[in-house]
């Protein structure tokens, strides 16, 4: 990219969901062989294009850069009207990243059968951002945004509708948001760890084998979370997945080299369990039947602002703020404009991996335009920065008070949780700045400051009132069901820094 | 007596029979020898002549030829493989790329044409149409969609399987009977069908010249009896064609192109390499993509000399003003080209001398034709100019054949007119 290229200009058909691999050719006795073969002497491996018929059978190394089908965009080049099927397009990131692509030239397709608005009303909650019922989102997008979303209301686990409709749109990257995305949902009690595990692990598995049936050549962009990996107190860097080349094992004055070997995963939930689970199979559908894949290990994702979902009020996406399905800014930002103090779990020296949601989505732009080559399991960390808990509620408050005259404190709970409260955080993010051309644009102040301008506004406000009682966890690792106890309550500014620092490896 | 088809009415029908590489040697040989004793009493009936094959003498520029009566600065057809457009992509131009119009589009005829190569994927026309190789998906190779299902139930095969030969010669010539057995099946059921011109191609013959030519010519080779029962069996079944015909059905039988033993394997890029006009990447590849900056000129199978032009490829050098000082260039290093102190280029053709038409601007800018024995190679991957392999025989441009029963043919007849003797 330093020669001014865009990240995917080298990526060739044999990147390209259009490419249909049709076996080797060996043309030095005008011969023919059907069985393919990825490598071997003087043998082509040929494939035909969806799109470009009148090339007949060719090798499968256009580049992106030369091959009309592809164009030129802010974020690579793109397969001309991509066909991108996102399944859990009403979620959070589903319904953003729908229309964040349709207003981009990408043909969506999407599912949905609202388990998460399902799963946060069982819990008593709803989303502080009211968002409307899907066909009137679906009409807004259509009217606001001049965009067609092609969605179906179906179970991920319905495989006979799932598949008729992949063979219906074809599509050339689907997107996997259709999990229950919640640890502490999943440690409620055995029901709720089952049916979590079984949504996630078997709806994925089911979804392995229509691709391999219907649509081979097709990227999955599987949404995993960095939360796979753990926090290992001995501070080892958190690689992309698999060890680095260069990764050496040495024991009893041994060394064995662990480049491409997957990494340890150390879960610490049954929701966490699922997502490894995912990798897994993943990684085995690649292998036995050359499917291709990103396991995206997301960072917490905050914020509410894309231009498509501010477009208008009834294209916005949902906000949860509830102990299962709010994820940790956004529940500050929440507390602050309802005056809880912020809840801090233990020491509250946790350090995660954050990436605002507009970031979010161009990191899933970029790889969606970057499909891996046949057969390829890839992992990419997807964060945009590495923050402590207790960093993060300082700069919420910080807002809060200074922009939006607000009185923010700041609340350390028992931690309901398992985890370590304090521990080193060295993460690998390589691939998504070098490899595919991301330079996160927005700050974390910013994004916050964004949030604030929405959350204060009246209506919601009234939401988030109405609501207030599933704010504080109950919800405990143990089993128990408890409010956690407030160990100490401060003001922003007033604890000194120290401990650990995150780490961010980006080059 | 004469087997006569249901369908025949007041007009003549017509037969043609193609046999993919068959020399004109070998088929007079085989039916001297009395081996081939249908085709032996066919020559006492009709005419035989050796035919010249187009340039490069390649399968499918041959059959693009016979079936267009048009040259491939015409047809478009240049070898098997072919650059798209702007890149150093190979693709294997098929019945897609052809730009000229195969006989089978006249719809006042009804047709059953079976193998043809490189008329893939099948055309829609009135009648039937199985595509010869390069078939990847037989359900794209057979028109209409309906014949799926009878070639199916056969288990007809387009081709033998040439990745067997590398493994086992028994098995390559197992596969290759059993795949001529289905050919035949095929052809029976289709005798049945209306039609006023049938077309059978046998492809088999092209590929067991390829791997055991040797067998041929050494009567103590191992395989020597199995190489010529290939064509006694090929024999029966044009006996049994010709049974079928009434008196004044018309019967033309030709090959495509002629073969001969390969004495040496002649890799031109690497010659081109070493004089400096091609510049490859350290990494040895098969790829075209290997071609680095200040390449002058590349050679594609089996001896067609691009000229890296500016303005066509992407790290083209070659200037238009350039471009006749580069091609006096290249013709001297390949004219010079030497083994064991004998010339290995017959012939160095500049485009405009061997093609005309519409496509000629995509043709390569040289063609080389090899003296006897020399099989010329565009591969990217080499390690010495002169090598071998696992092939045995190699394509030749003189000898190829062409037979009428019924009509006269030409002097000195070449691969684009046979067209004449299937529309008269």
């Amino acid at each position: 990219m330093s020669d001014g290229k865009l990240h995917n200009a080298d990526n060739t058909c044999w990147n390209c969901p259009a490419a249909k691999f049709r076996g080797n050719v060996d043309f030095r006795g005008c011969g023919q062989s059907r069985r393919i073969v990825p490598k071997g002497e003087d043998k082509q491996l040929m494939i035909e294009c969806r799109r470009r018929d009148e090339l007949g059978h060719f090798e499968p190394n256009i580049t992106f850069e030369q091959c009309p089908e592809w164009e030129k965009m802010e974020y690579g080049y793109m397969l001309k009207n991509m066909k991108v099927m996102i399944l859990g397009m009403d979620g959070y990131l589903g319904w953003t990243l729908s229309l964040w692509l349709a207003n981009r030239g990408f043909e969506v397709s999407g599912i949905d059968d609202y388990t998460r608005r399902d799963c946060v009303m069982e819990k008593g909650s709803h989303t502080v951002v009211p968002i409307p019922r899907m066909t009137k989102k679906l009409e807004a997008a259509r009217d606001e945004l001049d965009i067609t979303l092609n969605f179906r209301k179906m179970d991920l686990n319905d495989r006979k509708k799932l598949r008729e409709f992949i063979e219906e749109v074809k599509p050339e990257s689907i997107v996997h948001y259709a999990e229950i995305p919640s640890p502490p949902y999943s440690m409620v009690d055995a029901e709720h760890a089952i049916e979590v595990q079984r949504n996630n692990v078997l709806g994925t598995l089911g979804l392995l084998h229509i691709m391999r049936d219907v649509v081979p050549m097709t990227s999955l962009l599987k949404l995993g979370t960095m939360g796979e990996y753990g926090s290992p107190l001995t501070g080892r860097p958190l690689f992309e997945g698999l060890f680095p080349n260069d990764a050496i094992l040495e024991w009893n004055d041994r060394e064995w080299s662990l480049g491409g070997e997957m990494t340890p995963r150390d879960p610490h939930s049954f929701y966490h369990v699922s997502k490894v689970q995912d990798t897994y199979n993943v990684y085995e559908a690649c292998k036995y039947w050359w499917l291709r894949s990103y396991d995206i290990m997301q960072g917490i994702i905050y914020g509410v602002h894309t231009d498509e979902v501010a477009a208008h009020p009834d294209l916005r996406t949902r906000l949860d703020y509830d102990e299962w399905f709010g994820t940790v800014i956004n529940r500050f930002v929440t507390q602050a404009v309802h005056g809880i103090p912020l809840t801090i779990y233990g020491e509250g020296e946790q350090i995660r991996g954050m990436i605002a949601l507009q970031d979010a989505m161009e990191c899933m732009t970029r790889l969606i335009v970057s499909p891996p080559e046949p057969g390829q399991y890839d992992v990419v960390n997807q964060v945009s920065g590495l923050h402590k808990i207790k960093d993060v509620a300082e700069t919420v408050a910080e807002v809060g008070n200074e922009k939006f005259d607000l009185d923010v404190t700041i609340q350390r709970l028992e931690n309901p949780r398992v985890e370590a409260e304090k521990h080193p955080m060295e993460v690998v993010s390589r691939k998504l700045p070098q490899e595919h051309g991301f330079d996160p644009k927005v700050s974390m102040e910013k994004e916050v400051e964004r949030m604030f301008d929405l959350l204060t506004k009246e209506e919601i406000k009234k939401r988030i009132k109405e609501k207030k009682h599933v704010i504080m966890p109950r919800t405990r690792w143990s089993g128990e069901k408890k409010e956690s106890g407030v160990l100490e309550v401060y003001k922003p500014g007033e604890k000194e820094k120290g401990g650990y620092e995150g780490r961010l490896d980006t080059e | 007596m004469k087997l006569m088809t249901g369908n025949h009415g007041s007009e003549p029908k017509k037969v043609i029979i193609g046999i993919d590489g068959v020399p004109v040697d070998l088929i007079r040989d085989l039916a001297d020898r009395g081996r081939m004793p249908n085709v032996e009493s066919l020559l006492s009936e009709g005419e035989m002549s050796a035919m010249r094959a187009a340039i490069p003498e390649i399968s499918n520029v041959n059959w693009s030829s016979i079936v267009t009566g048009k040259n491939p600065g015409e047809h478009g057809i240049f070898g098997f493989t072919d650059l798209i457009k702007g890149t150093y992509t190979i693709n294997f131009p098929d019945r897609r790329a052809l730009k000229a119009s195969p006989f089978w589009e006249d719809e006042e005829r009804r047709y059953v044409i079976l193998n043809v190569p490189a008329m893939y994927p099948a055309p829609e026309i009135n009648g039937i149409f199985v595509s010869g190789f390069v078939s990847p998906q037989l359900g794209k190779a057979v028109s209409p969609d309906s014949t799926l299902n009878v070639l199916e139930k056969m288990d007809y095969q387009v081709d033998v399987d040439s990745e067997k030969a590398h493994k086992s010669k028994r098995l390559f010539l197992d596969q290759l009977f059993e795949t001529l057995e289905k050919r035949e099946k095929a052809y029976k059921h289709f005798w049945e069908e209306k039609w006023d011109v049938f077309m059978l191609v046998f492809t088999g013959s092209d590929r067991l010249e390829h791997f055991l030519f040797d067998a041929y010519i050494d009567e103590e080779h191992e395989y020597h009896e199995r190489f010529v029962e290939y064509f006694e069996e090929v024999d029966r079944i044009i006996g049994d064609i010709v049974d079928r015909l009434g008196e004044d059905d018309e019967l033309v039988m030709l090959s495509d192109h002629g073969m001969e033993l390969i004495k040496e394997n002649v890799n031109l890029n690497k010659v081109l390499e070493d004089e400096g006009i091609l510049k490859t990447g350290n990494k040895p590849s098969e790829r075209y993509r290997n071609i680095r900056e200040g390449t002058k000129a590349f050679v594609l199978d089996p001896g067609r000399v691009y000229l890296n032009k500016k303005d066509k490829y992407p790290r083209g050098k070659v200037g238009k003003d350039e471009e006749e000082v580069f091609l006096d260039e290249i013709m001297d290093v390949f004219e010079e080209l030497v083994c064991d102190g004998e010339k290995v280029i017959e012939e160095v053709h500049r485009k405009d001398e061997i093609y005309f038409g519409e496509e000629v601007e995509r043709a390569p800018d040289l063609v080389l034709t090899p003296a006897s024995g020399y099989n010329l190679k565009g591969s990217m991957r080499y390690e010495d100019v002169f090598e071998q392999n696992v092939f045995k025989g190699k394509h030749t441009l003189n000898d190829a054949f062409l037979y009428s029963k019924n009509s006269d043919l030409p002097e000195e007849p070449k691969v684009e007119d046979v067209r004449n003797l299937i529309d008269d």
